[in-house]
């Protein structure tokens, strides 16, 4: 290995820490679970309510989204690689799920504080 | 008849070579990744990739590729699986010769470049299939990844290439394309 190829490996490494910290910069608990298939949205949950729900993919294709403690998790699916089921547990906006044979994504939006407030006032 | 001779012996190796690659694809999908992310993988196929770019060219590489791909989709995987492959196969060549075109890395480094833009290719085709924008926040992740699988992959061709050229097997075969 040359010098150049550890500047490369490092350079790239950086870049990658770099992005991660401008995704996540400023994430908040967010409030709904949209599940969207095929790019068009199907359904949204509130994240506070407990559930379970099997969602309809394409092809006959079918995950289990699980919505307990404030968080969604997929813990079952059809498809073979089970990537969806793999992903870690989501409960800040912008963070998501994705099963792409079944062409499902499963993303967190809203922000919780503000609902917090609300319940606050209720 | 000396040409005639020499690319029956490439063909033969290249031939070698695309079941080697193969076999790299089927051992690929006997592992779990259980990192979760679509489109991290091991890439252990690039061994193959890489090492033929060096020791025959990058047509010859292409071409390896090329089977590699149809024969693995068919078999173990997917028509998309094959889509994803064939576009990070494809941006991942052409970075590839890029790098090598630099001269400033060596095959490590050429293979580290081959492994980020391989992932980042098959990321855009998910984009595509999925209309999904948001899948690019992926990207970081798949960059690591296609760094270390690269640097590792890029070590063991390395070793390929030198033990390979030792035994003088590409003698006479090397270089025309």
């Amino acid at each position: 290995m040359k010098k150049w190829d550890w500047i490369l490996f490092a350079g790239a490494v950086c870049i990658a820490i770099l992005m991660l910290m401008l995704f996540s910069y400023g994430r908040e608990d967010g409030a709904y679970v949209i599940v969207s298939v095929n790019g068009s949205e199907t359904a949204r949950y509130a994240l506070s309510e407990e559930m379970t729900e099997d969602i309809q993919g394409m092809k006959n294709g079918h995950v289990q989204l699980v919505i307990h403690d404030g968080e969604a998790d997929v813990t079952e699916a059809s498809c073979p690689d089970k990537l969806c089921v793999h992903q870690a547990k989501i409960s800040k906006s912008g963070e998501m799920i994705v099963c792409l044979p079944n062409r499902i994504v499963i993303s967190i939006a809203g922000d919780r504080s503000t609902m917090d407030l609300d319940a606050v006032t209720n | 008849m000396k040409n005639d001779k020499a690319t029956g012996k490439k063909v033969a190796y290249l031939g070698i070579f695309a079941s080697l690659a193969i076999l790299c694809g089927y051992i690929e999908t006997l592992i779990p990744f259980p990192f979760g992310i679509p489109g991290m993988k091991l890439g252990l196929a690039n061994i193959m990739t890489v090492t033929i770019l060096y020791l025959f060219g990058t047509k010859e590489a292409a071409a390896v590729s090329a089977v590699r791909i149809l024969v693995v989709s068919m078999l173990f995987g997917s028509l998309y699986s094959m889509l994803y492959s064939l576009a990070g196969a494809v941006l991942s060549l052409i970075m590839m010769l890029l790098m090598k075109k630099v001269k400033r890395f060596s095959i490590t480094g050429v293979s580290i470049s081959g492994g980020i833009a391989h992932n980042i290719g098959q990321i855009f085709v998910a984009v595509l299939v999925v209309s999904e924008i948001r899948l690019t926040s992926y990207i970081p992740f798949l960059i690591i990844s296609g760094a270390v699988t690269g640097l590792l992959n890029g070590i063991i061709s390395g070793i390929l290439v030198q033990r390979l050229q030792n035994t003088g097997m590409t003698n006479g075969v090397e270089g025309y394309l």
